[in-house]
């Protein structure tokens, strides 16, 4: 992998590292556009950053909740 | 009873902030739940799916969940159920697991580790700038903000927002590698 691909690729999984998510016309949730350019072999690592970055966020969330719990409140008390 | 079960029966009488602390946890062990589904599906957005199903089972009183830690299980297993169906949707069925029976056994998760959180801000604080305030804005807003408003809030390109971002993890990586923090551990 050259220079330029290892870029993109960096760019793709912290993209897909994301918790945002939309919601399809049936309410399911639909995987972020940079996942559908992920390789299969790639989303080992992308497991792998998200398990991080939601270490990060509890630890630098006042109430220590991850963007995962954060989202799902915001779609419960939003509902 | 385990405080994961106490957490659950409170979220069962509608108390939405004790669902939240049930969600944070169980998200662990759900998600790792699903390590071997990565290549099959959007694991976090199965995580997330689980977690809203769990909470209207919690508000149906018809359903009660029984023995310790029912609902965490119930919950791993459901997430893998979801996954499984996620996958044949995808048209992504190759890249699920071959033996189920192999699937790894998710112990409950450990009390939160202070002294990680600690390190994690301690750390935080030592970024460099542009990757530090990327950072903070994705904690702050990422959960109901799209990447790109996020990357606009701050005049960066989403391009640049990301590439920020993945600094971010590297500088923080190898900052809690200097301190000793078994980072392998907690990622695997």
């Amino acid at each position: 992998m050259n220079g330029r691909e290892s870029e993109v690729l960096e760019v793709l999984l912290e993209a897909a590292t994301t918790v945002r998510r939309e919601q399809d016309l049936a309410g399911r949730l639909i995987p972020p556009p940079a996942w559908w350019d992920l390789a299969p072999a790639t989303l080992d690592e992308l497991f792998r950053r998200q398990v991080f970055a939601r270490e990060v966020e509890r630890a630098l969330d006042p109430a220590g909740r991850s963007g995962t719990v954060k989202a799902v409140m915001g779609r419960i008390l939003g509902a | 009873m385990t405080e994961i079960d106490s957490a659950f029966l409170a979220a069962r009488a509608g108390d939405a902030e004790a669902f939240a602390d049930w969600m944070g946890r169980v998200e662990r062990p759900i998600r790792f739940g699903l390590r071997r589904f990565a290549r099959a599906v959007d694991v976090e957005g199965v995580v997330q799916e689980t977690l809203m199903r769990m909470w209207l089972l919690a508000r149906d009183a018809s359903r009660p969940l029984t023995g310790e830690d029912a609902s965490l299980r119930f919950a791993i297993g459901m997430a893998r159920n979801l996954a499984r169906a996620e996958a044949r949707r995808l048209g992504r069925e190759a890249h699920l697991p071959i033996d189920d029976s192999l699937e790894d056994p998710v112990p409950p998760d450990p009390p939160s580790d202070p002294g990680l959180a600690r390190a994690i801000r301690e750390c935080f604080e030592k970024l460099s700038r542009k990757p530090r305030e990327a950072l903070l804005a994705r904690v702050r807003y990422g959960a109901t903000t799209p990447d790109r408003s996020v990357a606009k809030l701050l005049l960066m390109s989403p391009n640049t927002f990301w590439q920020n971002i993945a600094r971010a993890r590297r500088q923080l990586a190898d900052c809690l590698r200097g301190k000793g923090v078994p980072l392998e551990e907690i990622l695997s």
